[in-house]
């Protein structure tokens, strides 16, 4: 097996010249999968039966000679707040164990699935995706592969970890407030979280409707932008899907960062961020060639912001059943849902409409940028069960604060990628790297021009391979 | 609330409106959870109040539906 092609591109490659079988690739994921997943907690449901399935279908096709599909023999996985046929979409909550199957798969599976995509299962993440560290009271903690100690972020946590040990080259995850963002940087792996209205929502649990964003993480940027590619598309099932035609990716990759102006985020986003995290942003900025350094203006109340209206929209769609089954919610979280739901309406709208005029604001920036540069994470995966993490000379309770600088982008919906860089602990820090609204191509160039240089990679380590 | 109340006075006002909201939404807590749940608003009430002073134009309408 240590030979077996891995990264999704290797595996096109391989099954399309008939060096291998799909069922030979479904297999070998399978294995990786049950031997590894013990340790990590990653997966909370195996569908190895539909995998297999899935190859043979593949297999049958390829002989008839049917045309060869972008995603052919390409394992992936999805975060258990997707809706796959037959299995209890969970969101990591016991409160939906007893909820029937779904009949569906989501939309975004129904079109990895129709690109020649194997689901391996679905993944373990915080519950209702409330936290960054899928520390989950009934599902377990999910490990960080580099380091079992540690947290593997959240809340697509197990979407992490499942990508960053080589169980899978492609997982699905969803960002509201850094849920791609925050595992990508602990694990170390490529994630984009798309522009808000990119990629519809429909067939998946929603957290905070006006917030929530669905996208992949990827062991390669190529692989990465061969699934955001797949999965483009409007859908008008879903209010937020913004009615745009497919913008393919993956043909401009080469192009790197010919041409664009790119200057580092300081300010707010140097202040939050732990010296690894600075490191990250300052070598990432050199490599890339940014020219200047810049601020965002109010990212601070941008953050505050995302906090209320989280607060807020969670709160009251989970009322109902905080009235009636309180004691089935996941402990780490049930307070802050049921304080959210008390939040006033005038503050919320406040937050609102702030998100309006700091959208407005930041937009000015991109007259004269095409790309920012910020850390992902205010510091490295923290140790589960860890309660404060250490920013200069501030202490500050883990599970709010690892999203601080996220928060402020994905509150406007701007694109994001992440690539991980590797800091002298041996652990990951991701830097983000943002785009104005729709140009997830410029993200996925400046991610692929530091994969280039050597700087960024996912190290899946040899043994996964 | 007012601009010049103190620290003391909100925390207090805070309570109470916290007990009236739980009552109003018909939930029932013990003194454990409900103690945390004030403790989560008044993180919740120093956010709004990291906003509350923007001046934000009159004429900015609130993000509902967000197309970019």
């Amino acid at each position: 097996m240590s030979n077996f092609p891995f990264t999704a591109t290797e595996c096109i490659a391989a099954f399309n010249s008939g060096e291998v079988s799909a069922s030979e690739i479904a297999t070998a994921s399978l294995e990786r999968i049950r031997h590894a997943n013990p340790a990590l907690n990653a997966f909370i449901e195996i569908t190895g039966e539909r995998t297999l399935s899935e190859a043979r279908l593949l297999d049958a096709a390829r002989k008839r000679g049917a045309s060869m599909l972008p995603l052919a023999a390409v394992p992936y996985a999805v975060k258990n707040l997707f809706d796959v046929e037959g299995i209890t979409t969970l969101a990591g909550a016991r409160l939906y164990a007893h909820n029937p199957p779904a009949r569906r798969d989501g939309k975004l599976l129904e079109r990895l699935h129709g690109a020649g995509g194997l689901l391996a299962g679905t993944l373990n993440m915080d519950a209702y995706a409330y936290g960054f560290t899928t520390e989950n009271t009934h599902y377990g903690s999910t490990h960080n592969p580099r380091d079992l100690s540690r947290s593997a972020g959240g809340s697509s946590g197990g979407t992490g970890a499942a990508v960053a040990a080589g169980l899978v080259p492609i997982g699905i995850g969803s960002d509201t407030n850094g849920s791609i963002r925050v595992p990508s940087s602990l694990c170390g792996v490529f994630g984009l979280k798309p522009t808000y209205g990119r990629l519809p929502r429909t067939g998946s649990l929603p957290f905070v409707a006006s917030l929530d964003h669905l996208g992949p993480l990827a062991t390669t940027v190529a692989d990465l932008a061969l699934a955001y590619d797949v999965m483009q598309g409007s859908d008008p099932h879903d209010p937020a899907c913004a009615q745009r035609p497919v913008e393919a990716t993956v043909a401009d990759l080469s192009r790197g960062i010919e041409g664009l102006r790119i200057a580092r985020l300081a300010g707010y986003f140097d202040d939050n961020a732990c010296e690894d995290a600075r490191w990250a942003s300052h070598v990432a900025a050199k490599v890339l060639q940014a020219a200047d350094e810049v601020e965002i203006p109010g990212a601070a109340q941008a953050r505050a912001a995302a906090y209320l209206i989280t607060a807020s929209e969670s709160g009251a769609l989970y009322l109902d059943a905080l009235r009636e089954r309180i004691e089935e919610f996941e402990p780490h979280s049930v307070e802050r849902l049921i304080a959210g739901s008390l939040v006033p309406a005038a503050w919320y709208q406040r937050a609102q409409r702030y998100r309006r005029w700091y959208l407005e604001r930041v937009l000015a920036l991109f007259e004269d940028y095409d790309l920012l540069i910020a850390p992902a994470t205010p510091v490295t995966a923290p140790l589960l069960g860890q309660q404060h993490i250490r920013i200069g000379d501030r202490e500050l309770p883990t599970r709010p604060n690892m999203g601080l600088l996220t928060q402020p982008i994905s509150f406007i919906g701007l694109p994001v990628a992440v690539a991980p860089l590797w800091t002298g602990s041996g652990l990951p820090m991701g830097v983000q790297l943002i785009a104005p609204p729709w140009r997830e191509d410029i993200c996925l160039r400046a991610a692929g021009a530091l994969e280039k240089s050597g700087l960024s990679g996912s190290r899946i380590s040899s043994g996964a391979r | 609330m007012e601009k010049n109340m103190t620290d003391k006075d909100r925390n207090l006002e805070i309570t109470q409106y916290v007990d009236a909201t739980l009552a109003l939404h018909g939930l029932e807590l013990n003194e454990a959870r409900r103690a945390e749940t004030e403790k989560q608003f008044l993180l919740l009430a120093s956010m709004s109040r990291i906003i509350a002073t923007e001046p934000i134009p009159d004429e900015i309408e609130p993000a509902g539906i967000f197309r970019l």
